[in-house]
C-alpha cells in the first residue's frame, strides 16, 4: 500500500488543527472531577444478612466482602483486625451494618471508589491538638482508570512514606493532620495533596505532560527537579518508549522528541546496531554530530541501543544541548541519551514475563514496469530484440507467446514460459520475518537497597530465506546502602549470533526480468535451477547466492558499572566511580568456489568463463574497549533563600581498539573454510588505537527561592591525540532558569497558566575527534608488496598537520516552558544559536591530486547551525475511572545550518557518497552530474541526438538533512484498552536514489518503459544553436527511446541528477492496541498480578511526494554525516505486525 | 569513621591512576612507519609506475579501440563512452591516470629530496628521470597541466597549471641532468642502492640510455611542430654530448619485483588482462571484455604478419582455430562474445611472473629509426627499422623477423615502401599493439598513422573523430577550480596537445 502525497506538505495547516485541539482541551477540562457522594450512597445501600458472634473482625469484614464484593483497606498498625466483634443484621444495608458494628469499636470508615476504608475514630480531645497523628488511606488511579502498585507516597518534607499495593491503595500514619502528601511514580506527574485534616485520599495521577516538578536524571545520574534546568531536556518514560514493543530502543524513540533525528539506514537481519541519532542538526563538517549514549552512567557506542532490551529501561532523558559537556566531556557536546534502567521497588516482590512475537514483512518495492522482457540487442531494423538468457529487460513487448528462457540444455531441452510479466515472483522471494522476544525479569527491594534482575533471548528469522540471528541478554542492576556509604553496580551482559548471507540478492532479484518465474528455482539442485542451467547468462541464481556468500558473526558486548557514595556529612558527599565497556566482534565470511560443467563453458554461457572460481573466507575480529574512572565531591547548602549545589570531579578516560583481519581469495579445499589451507599470500591487516583523556571539571548551581536558578560550569580536558603544547583546552557554560509563575505574586496559583519558566544559556564546548596519531605522516605498504621477499613502500596520500586544534562550537540557547490547567498541557519552546570554528576535517580535507596528495588532515573552516523546538503534550480529553481518556503529544523541530568558510578558500569539500560541504551552503549538500540548461529551467539537448547535454561541472541539488521534522504521539484509553500511535513526517532534503540507475540500466524501472521504448522528444527541452542562443525543442527526438538512452551513462543511469528526489515522508511508524487485564479477572488466577496484552504495528504506512517511486529516503548507505545517498544493497523497510503479552506474578 | 574516608580517597586515587605527564604520551603510531628509507620507496615508486602506466587497464581502456588494436565484447553491456568518444570529467580512466601518476610523483619526489638530504646521486637521477617518464604521460593525455606548484602538498594547495611545452621542455632539462648524473655513477652505484632498483639492478649505463631515449621521445612528438627544428637538434646535441646513447638491442626498461602467480602478486598487465591465479580456466573480466578489433586481426592476416598469433589468440580463447575481430563502433551483441573472437595473445600475456616493461628496446629503435629518417640522428634509419621490427618479434616470441622484413609488401619492406616515415610508423604500430596503446594514440595524434583506422559509427558518437585529448577530472573543477577553469573550456575533439598540429 504506498499513498503519494504532494511534494510539498501545508504545515500551516498542521499546526493549525493542533491550536484548536488545544482549544478543546482548554474547553472540558472540567470533566475530570467525580462526583464521589453518589458512589458512597451505591455501596452503602446494598442490603445483606450476617449474623456472626464473637469472630474477629477480620473474618467478619471477609464475610461482608464476600457477599458485597466491597474490599476493606486498612492498616494492621492502626486497626486491630483480630478483636472480637458481633454482629446481627437480616436485610439491613451495609451501612446499618457498618455503623453497628464498627463504630462501637471506636473505628471510622469512608467509601473511596466502592471500596471501604477504615481507620481510628479519633476523640474530641485530640481533635483539638494542633499537631494530630492520623492515618490517610486511599487509592491510586491513572487516568485511565486502571489503580496502580508501586506509587511512592510521602509525606512531604519527611521521610515517611509507603508504596501502593497491588491494587493501588496505601495506608499511611500521618503526624500532622495539616501536611502534604506527595505522590511520584515514574511516568506520571509528581502530585502534591494537602490534607487539610482528611483521611482518606483518592488521587488520580496524571501522565507525565512534562516533569515540571518532576525530577529528571541529569548528566552523571545527578536528579534534579526540572524548574532548576536553564536548558532543554526532555525525558521519555518507559510506557511511551515501549508502547509498539519495538525491539529496538531506537526505533521505540523516534518521533517523540523535538529535535531528535533517528535514522535507521538499512533492515538487514544485523542492521540494527546502524543507526543515526542526531539532535539539533549537524554541527560538524565532517566529525561526528550524533548524540552521546549513556546508559546507566556508563558511556556506550549508539550501536548498543539494539542491545538494551527496551523492556529494562526506566526512562530515556535526552540532553539536547551540550551543556553536560563539562560533566561528561567534549563526547557530549552533540547531546545526550541519558537511558536509566528499571531497579527493583522497596518491599515489591516482582517477576514479569514478557513475550513479544513480530512479523516483518518487505513493503515498498520500487515502482517497475511490467511490459517488456529480457534483451539488450536490436534487430537490423534497430527493434529490441528477445534474448532468452538475458538479464537486462529491454526485450520486446510482452505478448504471451510461449518462449524459451535460458540456452539449450546438455539434453537438448530448453525451458518454456509464457512472455508475460510475473511480478509477484519477486514478492515471493523473500520470507516473513519473525522476531520472537521473550524476557523475564525479576525485581525486589528492601529498605537497604534493590536488585533487579532480567534475562533475555530474541530470535530472529530474516526476511531473506537463510537468515538467521538471536540475542541472549543478561542485565543486573541493583544498589544497596551501609550506613553512609551507598554501592550502585550495574551489570549487563549481551551476546548476538548473526548468520546471513553476504549477497546482493535485493538487487539480482529486483533487476530479474518479469517473465522468469524465479521462484522455480528455489531448489538449486533442480534442472533450471542448478549452477549450470540457470537461465542468466550473467548472473548466479539468488537462491544459490544466498548460501554461495555468508557471514557468521558473534558479538559480545560486556557493560557495567560500579559506583560507591559515601556521605561524610549532610552537606558533602563524595563518590567515586568506574565503568567499563567493551564489545568483541568475532566473524567469518565464506564464498563457496564454484565449477561450472564443461558444457556450461563452452555453450558460451559469459558467466561460466572463468569456468572456475576458488573458495574464498575472511576472518576478523574487533575490539574495542572503553575504561572511565571518576571523583566526585558534591556540596550541597542551604542558606536562608539561597540553595547551592557545586560538584567538583576529575575524570579519566582511555579507549582502546584493535582490529584484525585475515583474508584469502584462494582456498585450495572447496568446502574446507580455513585460512591455512589456501595458495598464495593471506592478505593480512591490524589497526590499533589508544587514547587517553584526563579533565578536572567544577559545576556550581545556585538557587534564589524556588524560581531563579544559575548554573555554571568549567572543564578543562587533556588528551592525548594532540601534541603537548595543544593537548590542554578549557570550555565554561552558564545557564540561567526562572520560574516566574513562581516569581511574580500576580502568576501564583493561577488556574490556567500553573507554571512558566524562561530560561537561557550559553556554552562553549571544545571537543576532540580526529583518529589517535593524525599529526604525523606515515607510509603505506606499497600495493603489491611484499612480492616474495621484496617489500616497497608509499608515501601515504594524507598530510597532516601537527598542531592539531580541538574543534570548537559556541551554543546559545533561549527556552520557554509552559504549564496550563495544573500541567494538563504543557508546551516547551527553545531556540538555539550555534558557531562551529576549527573544524575537525577527520579523513582530510580533499585536494587536489596534483599536490601529491588527496587529503589533509586538518582544522578548517566555519560553520553555523540554528534551529527551534517546539513540544506540545495535553490530555484533550480526561476521563477519571477507566472511561475515554485521549493524549496527545506533538513534538516539531527547524533546523537550519550553513558552511560559513572552508580552508584556504577551498570551494567544496567531499564527505563521500557525493556529499559536499559548499560554502554559503547548508551543510552537506548533495552534488553531482546533471544536464545543462538555458538558466530558465529547460533542459539543453544535443541538436543531432536530441539526448540532454551534460553541464560540465557537478550541479548542486539540496541538502540531505531534512529543515523539518514533525513527530505526532497520540494515545486513546477507554476502560482497560489504549490505542496508541506515532507519526513523523520529514522535509527539506533531498535524497539519491541509487536503485534508479541500477534498475534505469537493468531496464525494470517504472520510468524506462514510459515512452514505450519509442524515440521521444526530451521534455521541456532547448536547443543551443549558438553560444546562449536557445530555441525551444519540440521535433528532434531522442536517438534512441530503449537501452542506448535508458542505460546510457552520460544519457540516464550515470547521470545524478536523475534520481535525485525530494526526501519528505510521513510515516506511521507505531500502531497499537493494549488491553490490561482487569484485576477481577485475574483474581481467580491467584499467582498472576497484572497481565496485558497488545498488538502493535510499526511502519504502516509511508508517504512520499510521487517523483520518489524508489524506495524509503530515510535509508542510506553509510551512517556517517554523508546521508541522501542509498541503493540496492538497502533492502526497503519492513511491515512489522506483532504481538506481546505481558505477566506480572 | 576516619579510616572510612582515607580508604575511600585512596580507592579513588587508584581508580583515576597515575596522572603523571607521561601517562598521555601514548600518541606514537603502532600501525603504520613515519620514516622510511628511500631506497624502499623507490622499489614501491618503480612497480607504482609500472601498474599505472603501461600495466594499467587505463592505458587500454580508450585508447587500445580507438586505434584499432582491440574492440569491447557484448559479454559486458559498457564502454559506451568509448564506443561514442562522448565521456565527462568523471571518465575513469582520465581520472586514474591523473590521480595515479600524481601519487606515483610523490613517491619519487621522496626519493629525490632523500636523495639530495643523503647526498645519493642515484636516487636524484632515477628519481628525475621517472618524474620526466610520468609528466611525459601527463601531458600527453592532458595538455597543459600543474608542474612547477605540483608536489608541494599543503603549501601550493592549488598548484597553477604550467604550459605543457614549458613542462616538456624543463623535462628534457631534468633528463640532460639525469643522464649526466648517470654518467658519472657508471660502476659507482653501491649495490645496497642497486638492491632497491627493480628495473636496472643499479645499472647507471642503461639508466642512462633510459633517459635518453625518453628524452629523445619527448623531442620526436614535438616533431611536427613548425620551426621546432632548431631547439629539437639543440637538444639532440646534448644527449649526444652525454655519449650515454639510447637504448638497443635487449637493454629495455621493464620492471619485476618478484611478479608471481598469486593473488596481488602477478604482473600487473596479466592481472588486468590475463587470468587469475587459478589460471587458464578463470580468465579476469577485462580478458573476455577485451576482444581483438578486426581492423588488427585484418592487418596481421593481410601481411602475413607472424605475431598474428602471439598478439592475439584464436577464437574462444585459443580453443578455436581461426581469428576473428569485431568491428569498432556499433554497440555489441553476443557475436561479439569471446567464443567467437580472438582474445589478448600469448605474445603480450607472456605469464604471470613476466616484467612489465616501461619502454622497450623496439619503440626505442622505432624512436631512432624515426629521428633518423627525420636526420635528427645520423645512424642508418634502415637498420634501426629492422633492428626494431625484429626486437619486436623477439618480444613477442614470434623468432625471426626477416622473412617479414623481406616479403614483397611495402607495409614492411624497407626497398618497397615509398615514404619511409609512413613504413616507420606504421610498423611502429603494429609493434606497440598491447604495449603502450597511449604512446600508439601520441603518435596517430600527431601523424594520423595509420590512416584508416576505423571512426566509430556508433549512434551515440555525434562527432566521429578520435579524441585528441581527456578532460581534466572533475577532482580539478572540485578542488581546484580557478587554476582548471582558467585552461577555458576544455573540448576532447579541439583542445589539442601543443605537440599536435596536423
Amino acid at each position: 500500500m504506498n499513498f503519494f502525497l504532494h511534494d510539498r506538505i501545508d504545515l500551516y495547516k498542521i499546526m493549525k488543527v493542533t491550536l484548536s485541539q488545544l482549544a478543546i482541551a482548554l474547553a472540558i477540562s472540567g470533566v475530570s472531577y467525580a462526583n464521589s457522594s453518589k458512589a458512597q450512597n451505591v455501596v452503602l445501600q446494598q442490603h445483606l444478612n450476617l449474623s456472626e458472634k464473637n469472630t474477629t473482625l477480620k473474618s467478619v469484614l471477609k464475610k461482608v466482602s464476600d457477599i458485597t464484593s466491597v474490599k476493606f483497606v486498612y492498616s494492621k498498625e492502626v486497626i486491630n483486625a483480630d478483636q472480637l466483634v458481633s454482629v446481627d443484621a437480616q436485610n439491613e444495608t451495609l451501612e446499618e451494618l457498618l455503623n453497628d458494628v464498627l463504630t462501637r469499636h471506636n473505628i471510622h470508615y469512608e467509601v473511596v471508589n466502592n471500596d471501604i476504608v477504615l481507620d481510628m475514630q479519633t476523640n474530641s480531645a485530640a481533635v483539638n491538638n494542633a499537631v494530630q497523628e492520623i492515618t490517610v488511606s486511599g487509592v491510586v488511579k491513572n487516568n485511565a482508570g486502571e489503580t496502580l502498585p508501586g506509587v511512592t507516597v510521602t509525606v512531604k518534607g519527611t521521610t515517611n512514606g509507603t508504596n501502593t499495593n497491588i491494587d493501588g491503595k496505601y495506608v499511611l500514619k500521618v503526624a500532622d493532620a495539616n501536611s502534604t502528601l506527595v505522590f511520584t511514580f515514574i511516568g506520571y506527574a509528581r502530585l502534591e495533596v494537602p490534607l487539610n485534616g482528611k483521611t482518606s485520599l483518592d488521587v488520580i495521577l496524571t501522565d507525565d505532560v512534562k516533569q515540571i516538578n518532576e525530577v529528571v536524571v541529569t548528566a552523571l545520574g545527578i536528579k534534579r527537579s526540572s524548574r532548576e534546568l536553564g536548558y532543554a531536556t526532555q525525558q521519555i518514560a518507559a510506557k511511551d518508549l515501549t508502547q509498539s514493543k519495538p525491539t529496538n530502543l531506537a526505533t521505540g524513540l523516534s518521533g517523540k522528541v523535538a529535535g531528535l533525528q533517528i535514522i535507521q539506514a538499512n533492515n538487514q537481519i544485523d542492521a540494527g546496531d546502524q543507526v543515526r541519532v542526531v539532535l539539533r542538526g549537524n554541527r560538524s563538517f565532517a566529525g561526528n554530530n550524533q548524540a552521546l549514549l549513556v546508559l546507566d552512567g556508563v558511556v556506550a557506542p549508539l550501536s548498543y541501543l539494539n542491545s538494551i532490551n527496551p523492556n529494562d529501561v526506566e526512562s530515556v532523558n535526552v540532553l539536547k544541548g551540550a551543556n553536560a559537556a563539562a560533566l561528561y566531556g567534549s563526547e557530549a557536546s552533540n547531546g545526550v541519551l541519558i537511558v536509566t534502567t528499571k531497579h527493583g521497588v522497596k518491599d515489591v516482590k516482582e517477576i514479569t514475563y514478557t513475550n513479544t512475537t513480530s512479523l516483518n514483512q518487505l513493503a515498498y518495492f520500487p515502482k517497475m514496469q511490467t511490459q517488456f522482457g529480457g534483451g539488450s540487442g536490436q534487430d537490423i531494423n534497430g527493434f529490441p530484440q528477445y534474448t532468452p538468457f538475458e538479464n537486462q529487460n529491454f526485450g520486446d513487448r510482452f505478448d504471451g507467446s510461449i518462449r524459451p528462457i535460458g540456452r539449450v540444455l546438455p539434453d537438448g531441452s530448453i525451458q518454456m514460459v509464457p512472455y508475460a510479466n510475473l511480478s509477484d515472483e519477486k514478492k515471493k522471494f523473500f520470507n516473513t520475518g519473525v522476531d520472537e522476544q521473550n524476557d523475564l525479569s525479576f525485581s525486589t527491594g528492601s529498605a537497604t537497597g534493590s536488585t533487579y534482575f532480567n534475562i533475555q533471548r530474541l530470535n530472529n528469522k530474516g526476511y531473506v530465506p537463510g537468515d538467521n540471528a538471536n540475542r541472549t541478554a543478561v542485565r543486573v542492576n541493583g544498589n544497596q546502602s551501609y550506613n553512609k556509604f551507598k554501592l550502585d553496580y550495574t551489570f549487563d551482559y549481551t551476546q548476538r549470533n548473526i548468520d546471513k548471507s553476504n549477497a546482493q540478492v535485493y538487487n539480482t532479484i529486483i533487476n530479474t526480468p518479469a517473465e522468469i518465474p524465479l521462484s522455480q528455482y528455489s531448489d538449486i539442485n533442480s534442472t533450471y535451477g542448478n549452477l549450470n542451467n540457470y537461465y542468466n547468462d550473467y548472473g548466479l541464481n539468488p537462491y544459490f547466492q544466498l548460501q554461495q556468500q555468508r557471514n557468521n558473526e558473534r558479538r559480545d558486548d560486556l557493560l557495567g558499572s560500579l559506583s560507591l557514595g559515601y556521605d561524610v556529612a549532610p552537606w558533602l558527599n563524595l563518590t567515586a566511580k568506574g565503568g567499563i565497556n567493551t564489545s568483541n566482534r568475532n566473524g567469518k565470511n565464506i564464498t563457496e568456489a564454484i565449477a561450472y560443467s564443461d558444457f556450461a563453458h563452452d555453450s558460451g554461457k559469459a558467466i561460466a568463463n572463468p569456468q572456475t572460481s576458488p573458495a574464498g573466507t575472511t576472518d576478523y575480529q574487533l575490539f574495542n574497549s572503553r575504561m572511565e574512572g571518576s571523583f566526585l565531591a558534591t556540596f550541597k547548602k542551604k542558606i536562608s533563600d539561597f540553595s547551592t549545589n557545586l560538584i567538583l570531579g576529575t575524570q579519566v578516560i582511555q579507549q582502546s581498539s584493535r582490529n584484525f583481519q585475515a583474508n584469502t581469495g584462494f582456498l585450495v579445499i572447496p568446502d574446507f573454510y580455513n585460512i591455512n589451507y589456501r595458495s598464495g599470500d593471506a592478505n593480512i591487516t591490524e589497526t590499533e588505537l589508544k587514547q587517553r583523556r584526563f579533565g578536572v571539571f567544577g559545576d556550581l548551581t545556585v538557587g534564589y527561592k524556588t524560581w531563579l536558578f544559575l548554573h555554571a560550569s568549567g572543564r578543562n580536558d587533556w588528551d592525548s591525540r594532540l601534541a603537548p603544547e595543544n593537548r590542554s583546552f578549557f570550555y565554561p557554560s552558564v545557564d540561567l532558569s526562572w520560574v516566574f509563575t513562581d516569581a511574580i505574586p500576580g502568576l501564583k496559583d493561577n488556574k490556567i497558566l500553573n507554571y512558566g519558566k524562561l530560561r537561557g544559556g550559553i556554552s562553549k564546548v571544545s571537543a576532540v575527534q580526529f583518529d589517535p596519531y593524525s599529526l604525523q605522516a606515515t607510509f603505506d605498504v606499497g600495493s603489491g608488496f611484499p612480492y616474495g621477499s621484496t617489500a616497497g613502500y608509499s608515501v601515504g596520500n594524507t598530510v597532516y598537520a601537527p598542531d592539531l586544534k580541538p574543534e570548537e562550537t559556541v551554543s546559545k540557547e533561549i527556552g520557554l516552558e509552559l504549564g496550563f490547567l495544573n500541567n494538563r498541557i504543557s508546551l516547551e519552546t527553545s531556540a538555539y544559536w550555534e558557531t562551529t570554528k576549527n573544524q575537525e576535517i577527520l579523513n582530510g580535507i580533499n585536494i587536489s591530486s596534483a599536490t601529491g596528495f588527496t587529503n589533509a588532515i586538518i582544522n578548517t573552516g566555519s560553520g553555523e547551525n540554528h534551529g527551534i523546538e517546539v513540544g506540545l503534550k495535553g490530555s484533550p480529553i480526561l476521563h477519571q475511572g477507566g472511561g475515554f481518556t485521549w493524549n496527545l503529544a506533538v513534538n516539531y523541530s527547524y533546523n537550519q545550518n550553513k558552511a560559513l568558510s572552508l580552508y584556504q578558500g577551498l570551494p567544496n569539500l567531499s564527505i563521500g557518497n557525493d556529499n559536499y560541504i559548499v560554502q554559503g551552503q547548508p551543510y552537506p549538500v548533495l552534488m553531482g552530474q546533471g544536464f545543462k540548461t538555458d538558466g530558465q529551467g529547460h533542459t539543453v539537448v544535443n541538436a543531432t541526438t536530441g539526448y540532454p547535454v551534460l553541464n560540465s561541472t557537478n550541479l548542486l541539488f539540496g541538502q540531505t538533512t531534512p529543515k523539518n521534522i514533525l513527530g505526532v504521539t497520540t494515545s486513546f484509553s477507554y476502560h482497560h484498552f489504549t490505542l496508541a500511535g506515532t507519526a513523523e513526517y520529514r522535509s527539506g532534503s533531498v535524497v539519491y536514489n541509487g536503485a534508479g540507475s541500477t534498475m534505469d540500466f537493468s531496464g525494470i524501472s517504472y520510468g524506462s518503459a514510459t515512452n514505450g521504448r519509442e524515440r521521444f522528444v526530451y521534455p521541456n527541452s532547448v536547443i543551443e544553436t549558438s553560444p546562449g542562443v536557445f530555441v525551444p525543442n519540440t521535433n528532434i527526438t531522442t536517438n534512441s527511446g530503449g537501452i542506448d538512452y535508458w542505460a546510457g551513462s552520460t544519457t540516464r543511469y550515470g547521470v545524478m541528477q536523475n534520481y535525485v528526489t525530494s526526501a519528505a515522508f510521513i510515516k506511521i511508524r507505531e500502531l497499537s492496541l493494549g488491553y490490561d487485564v482487569p484485576a477481577e479477572y485475574l483474581k481467580r488466577i491467584k499467582f498472576i498480578k497484572r497481565a496485558n496484552f497488545a498488538l502493535v504495528g510499526r511502519n504502516l504506512f509511508m508517504f512520499r511526494p510521487k517523483s520518489n517511486y524508489y524506495t524509503d529516503p530515510e535509508f542510506n548507505n553509510t551512517l556517517d554525516n554523508a546521508q541522501g545517498s542509498n541503493g540496492l544493497n538497502q533492502t526497503p523497510p519492513t511491515r512489522i505486525y506483532g504481538f506481546t503479552a505481558s505477566f506480572t506474578l | 569513621m576516619k579510616n572510612q574516608l582515607i580508604l575511600f580517597c585512596t580507592a579513588a586515587v587508584f581508580l583515576l591512576g597515575s596522572c603523571t605527564k607521561s601517562y598521555l604520551d601514548i600518541n606514537t603510531n603502532p600501525n603504520k612507519p613515519t620514516d622510511v628509507t628511500p631506497g624502499l620507496v623507490l622499489t614501491n615508486a618503480l612497480n607504482g609506475t609500472a601498474k599505472s602506466t603501461t600495466g594499467s587497464t587505463d592505458f587500454y581502456q580508450f585508447s587500445s579501440a580507438w586505434i584499432g588494436y582491440w574492440d569491447y565484447s557484448g559479454a559486458v553491456a559498457a564502454f559506451a563512452e568509448e564506443r561514442s568518444y562522448q565521456f565527462t570529467t568523471n571518465y575513469g580512466p582520465a581520472v586514474n591516470i591523473w590521480n595515479n601518476l600524481y601519487n606515483n610523483l610523490e613517491d619519487y619526489d621522496y626519493v629525490e629530496k632523500q636523495g639530495l638530504a643523503l647526498n645519493n646521486p642515484f636516487y636524484i637521477a632515477v628519481a628525475k628521470t621517472m618524474k620526466a617518464y610520468d609528466f611525459q604521460n601527463l601531458v600527453d593525455v592532458f595538455g597543459n597541466i600543474p608542474y612547477s606548484q605540483a608536489l608541494k602538498s599543503t603549501s601550493a594547495i592549488r598548484p597553477a597549471y604550467d604550459k605543457d611545452q614549458a613542462v616538456y621542455e624543463d623535462l628534457a632539462k631534468k633528463l640532460d641532468t639525469a643522464a649526466t648524473l648517470f654518467k658519472g655513477l657508471v660502476g659507482k652505484v653501491a649495490s645496497a642502492d642497486g638492491a632497491y632498483d627493480i628495473m636496472y639492478q643499479g645499472d647507471a649505463s642503461k639508466w642512462g640510455k633510459f633517459a635518453n631515449t625518453l628524452k629523445l621521445r619527448l623531442l620526436l612528438h614535438q616533431s611536427e611542430i613548425t620551426g621546432r627544428n632548431t631547439y629539437i637538434n639543440g637538444e639532440i646535441a646534448k644527449i649526444n654530448a652525454n655519449g650515454m646513447g639510447f637504448i638497443g638491442a635487449g637493454d629495455g626498461g621493464s620492471v619485476n619485483p618478484g611478479y608471481s602467480n598469486s593473488a596481488n602478486k602477478q604482473n600487473p598487465f596479466w592481472a588486468n588482462f590475463g587470468y587469475s591465479p587459478v589460471g587458464k580456466s578463470a580468465p579476469v573480466d577485462n580478458h573476455r571484455y577485451y576482444i581483438a578489433s578486426s581492423y588488427a586481426i585484418s592487418f596481421y592476416q593481410n601481411n602475413n604478419d607472424p605475431r598474428l598469433g602471439y598478439f592475439f589468440t584464436t577464437i574462444n580463447d585459443g580453443a578455436g582455430t581461426t581469428y576473428s575481430g569485431s568491428p569498432f563502433g556499433p554497440t555489441a551483441g553476443s557475436a561479439d562474445n569471446p567464443q567467437f573472437k580472438s582474445a589478448i595473445g600469448t605474445g603480450l600475456l607472456k605469464g604471470a611472473d613476466m616484467a612489465q616493461p616501461l619502454l622497450t628496446d623496439f619503440e626505442s629503435l622505432f624512436l631512432q629509426a624515426e629521428a633518423a629518417q627525420r636526420s635528427y640522428i645520423t645512424t642508418d634509419a634502415r637498420s634501426l627499422y629492422e633492428s626494431a621490427v625484429q626486437q619486436s618479434f623477439t618480444y613477442l616470441g614470434a623468432g625471426t623477423a626477416s622473412d617479414y622484413l623481406k616479403a614483397s609488401n611495402p607495409v614492411s619492406n624497407w626497398d618497397q615502401a615509398s615514404d619511409k616515415l609512413t613504413l616507420i610508423m606504421t610498423q611502429k604500430w603494429a609493434a606497440m599493439n598491447g604495449i603502450n596503446d597511449i604512446e600508439s594514440w601520441s603518435d596517430y595524434r600527431r601523424l594520423n598513422i595509420p590512416a584508416d583506422i576505423p571512426i566509430s559509427n556508433n549512434p551515440a558518437a555525434t562527432t566521429r573523430k578520435v579524441p585528441v585529448r581527456m578532460l581534466y577530472p572533475q577532482s580539478e573543477y572540485n578542488y581546484n577550480p580557478d587554476n582548471v577553469l582558467a585552461q577555458g573550456t576544455i573540448s576532447q575533439f579541439t583542445s589539442r596537445i601543443f605537440w599536435d598540429v596536423n
